[in-house]
């Protein structure tokens, strides 16, 4: 590259640094009301709406739109860096599961009526939408194909039937649900309303007080339109918005990481014990330095990661990658934060008085969803094993 | 020829970054001897002065120094790519203090004549220096430092013993820190000498290390001379001079050179044990591939950094501790994998081919004690970047 060029760059990546950091600054202020974190019990069932439209309004939940459709044409850096603010505060909306991977998913499709009137009703806040994929088992090893869909979708005149159980929902207070289903062989991606004839909604606990669903499927049937796309567009739409969501579920993590660590830094400055402060004794500091190392290990590889799938032109195997690598560190680095912050608190730590424990539990979610550590590590590793042997196959046949 | 070596053939820095990586690599993978790559040891100088003095000849011994005093003058960027490239072609290094710490050093704090003086040998190789810090008494704690330094006429005299100096036996000269004054504190009582090895009074001792090399030494100083002219900045300025020059280095001694060699050798022993369609093992080495991963983009955060000409903080320790603990994690799942190879001294044949299974783990071993150990790393942390409380 010629240095002018470079010089070109650097001047444009400091410009986008700067965007970045005034929307930080907008996300902390907006955020700055947060209640705080509270536990599993008596949470409420679903998120507050009136505060979704808010983000709506903000143009958070159309951040990966384009502008063309309405959208802010922004990217994943800036999906990030909201993700990351929502982790830092506690937030438990879903905002990655509902603001990204359903626009995402959207925007991947080829363009109709219904799509659009969807994509309206989400990224205007109206309408809250999930994506629901899983089975019971929750794999998330390899790419999604239309064998491992839970639910079938079977032709019934203009319209068609599904049946199964899709299990992981994100949240069982959604308005409708984006349900992948077999559906001849591939992928149908098919509109399901609240409240439509034949779907239970079975709501599972989750740590942080938020609800998983399963989704039980028994003949529900639904008008042609409610397919909004199917074939090779919706499985690379379907797989595309879920590598976007795991790699900024791992800025929401990198977020829960901050201040997880900054309330135990401050507790260990501000704690007496034995006529000093906790934080003066080597064993404590020393541990307090391995958490900091995880926070610039997750920070480093989720801005890799980001750096990678926004520099355009970008493979599914990038974005694989890219996602598998981020999510990893953030899952396992969130999840040792969380422990050892409480351990280095004592028993305060472990109370629902103090905020510390329901950042540990929304940890616990996050790290679960979309794959854990052990889950994304493993993935990594045999797609950059398969990368690099498709490049030795390429290199030799030519 | 400048007054100092070898003009540079070409304006480096003018050149694109892929372009002057290329050219590198293209002249590394031509010329550098096949034997010598990858060493499982430091090499002696007479092993590979052949290399060394033609990179002399061919100016490219000082790639950090500026032009006008003999050096490729590279910025940051290319620098990194030159050491990259090093590491990448499996090139050994020889004891380079001299390039690496003593040149930058002069140039600094050196007067001109110190400077016409002592570059040149430097950058001829004629000169090589081992560093002279730690003592038996004085190890992570520095600063205690006892060797001291007396004037005596235009001279002055060095009485003392240097330890864990990394082949001493081998080079020509020394660095060092002694205590010169006895009020402030104690870093501000120490100054920076350069002493011939050959001076009357200097005696070396080879300190034999558990991989049965001899590497280490141990330095007495008994009534030593060294010329007033070869002391470097001002009288209790040591401490300063000393950490000056530490910039550069402390990105580099965190790179991920070391646990990607451990990579390599992990692999070729999981290969030759028929393990590389094992779970457990592809699920362990896929998350070392991470930490490793992960190493390089904080690297690569530093590195930018030191491209935009800012000066690194302290927090640059974490790429020293996370770059040394995770080589000792991978040469230790090395000797897991090796099985009964796990305890076999220098080269052992697995799978048809000679692999020195322990050398991931010989070399690994002390990197987490040299150069500040991991304890010092954690302690500067903590105070300097948490701002923790001291009691």
């Amino acid at each position: 590259m010629p240095e002018a060029a470079g010089a070109a760059l650097a001047d444009a990546d400091s410009e986008l640094d700067e965007l970045l950091a005034d929307l930080a600054s907008v996300v902390r202020s907006v955020l700055a009301d947060n209640p705080g974190a509270r536990s599993a019990t008596g949470a409420p069932p679903g998120p507050d709406r009136a505060r979704w439209r808010r983000y709506a309004e903000l143009g958070w939940l159309s951040l990966l739109v384009d502008a063309e459709r309405g959208g802010a044409g922004a990217d994943e850096r800036a999906a990030a860096v909201v993700a990351r603010g929502m982790g830092a505060a506690c937030r438990r909306e879903p905002f990655v599961a509902a603001g990204v991977m359903v626009p995402r998913c959207l925007t991947g499709l080829a363009d109709s009526a219904p799509v659009r009137a969807l994509l309206a009703e989400v990224t205007e806040g109206d309408t809250l939408a999930v994506l629901a994929w899983q089975s019971e088992r929750g794999e998330c090893d390899t790419r999604v194909v239309a064998e491992n869909l839970p639910v079938e979708a079977r032709p019934d005149g203009d319209g068609l039937v599904l049946s199964g159980s899709v299990s992981w929902v994100p949240t069982g207070a959604a308005d409708a649900y984006l349900v992948a289903a077999r559906h001849a062989g591939e992928i149908a991606l098919v509109r399901v309303d609240r409240g439509t004839g034949g779907m239970t909604v079975a709501p599972q606990r989750a740590a942080d007080g938020t609800h998983w669903a399963r989704l039980d499927l028994d003949g529900v049937r639904l008008p042609g339109s409610a397919v909004l796309g199917s074939g090779t567009a919706a499985r690379d739409a379907l797989n595309s918005a879920i590598d976007t969501g795991t790699l900024l579920c791992a800025a929401e993590l990198l977020g829960l990481i901050d201040r997880m660590l900054e309330l135990t830094l401050s507790y260990l400055s501000t704690r007496r014990q034995f006529g000093r402060p906790i934080g003066s004794f080597q064993a404590l500091r020393h541990r307090a330095v391995d958490l900091w190392v995880q926070q610039r290990l997750t920070s480093a590889a989720l801005h890799s990661a980001l750096r990678q799938v926004c520099s355009g032109g970008v493979g599914p195997d990038t974005l694989a990658l890219a996602a598998s690598s981020a999510k990893s560190r953030a899952s396992s680095a969130a999840l040792r934060v969380g422990n050892e912050a409480v351990q280095l608190h004592g028993a305060i730590g472990f109370t629902d008085e103090y905020e510390l424990g329901g950042y540990v539990n929304r940890a616990l979610v996050l790290a679960a969803w979309l794959g854990n550590a052990r889950a994304h590590t493993r993935r990594h590793g045999r797609l950059a094993a398969e990368v690099a042997a498709s490049a030795e196959y390429r290199r030799a046949a030519s | 020829v400048t007054s100092y070596g070898v003009a540079p053939e070409r304006d480096w820095n003018a050149l694109g970054n892929e372009e002057f990586r290329a050219l590198v690599r293209s002249d590394f993978e031509q010329h550098y001897p096949a034997h010598l790559r990858y060493p499982s040891r430091r090499l002696l100088w007479s092993e590979q002065d052949d290399w060394y003095l033609r990179m002399a000849r061919k100016g490219w011994i000082a790639p950090s120094w500026p032009v006008e005093f003999g050096g490729m003058g590279l910025a940051p960027a290319k620098l990194l790519i030159f050491l990259e490239e090093q590491e990448r072609w499996g090139i050994a290094r020889f004891q380079d203090h001299g390039i690496r710490m003593i040149g930058p050093v002069l140039i600094r704090y050196g007067t001109p004549a110190q400077q016409r003086r002592l570059l040149p040998p430097i950058l001829r190789c004629e000169q090589r220096y081992c560093q002279g810090y730690s003592e038996p008494e004085a190890g992570s704690d520095l600063a205690g430092l006892r060797t001291t330094a007396t004037p005596d006429g235009a001279d002055w005299v060095v009485e003392g013993t240097k330890i864990w100096t990394t082949m001493a036996h081998d080079v020509t000269h020394m660095f060092l820190l002694a205590r010169t004054g006895s009020v402030g504190a104690k870093q501000a009582q120490i100054s920076f000498f350069l002493l011939d090895l050959a001076t009357p009074g200097v005696t070396i001792r080879k300190i034999r290390d558990m991989a049965g090399e001899e590497e280490l030494c141990e330095v007495f100083l008994d009534r030593v001379r060294i010329p007033g002219d070869n002391l470097v900045g001002a009288v209790n300025q040591g401490w300063t001079v000393a950490k000056s020059v530490l910039g550069f280095e402390r990105i580099h001694v965190g790179s991920p050179a070391l646990p990607t060699s451990g990579l390599r050798l992990l692999e070729q022993v999981a290969g030759a044990r028929g393990l590389a369609d094992d779970t457990a093992f592809t699920d362990q080495i896929a998350g070392l591939r991470l930490d490793v991963a992960h190493l390089t983009a904080v690297y690569e955060e530093f590195a930018v950094r030191l491209e935009r000409g800012e000066e690194l903080g302290p927090d640059v320790s974490m790429l020293k501790l996370w770059a040394t603990e995770t080589f000792q994690r991978i040469a230790d799942l090395v000797i897991e994998v090796a099985g009964p190879a796990g305890g076999s001294a220098g080269a052992v044949e697995l799978g048809g081919e000679l692999v020195p299974v322990l050398s991931a783990y010989y070399r690994a071993k002390p990197s987490t004690i040299y150069g500040g150990s991991s304890e010092v790393q954690r302690n500067i942390i903590a105070k300097q970047v948490l701002k923790l409380p001291s009691a």
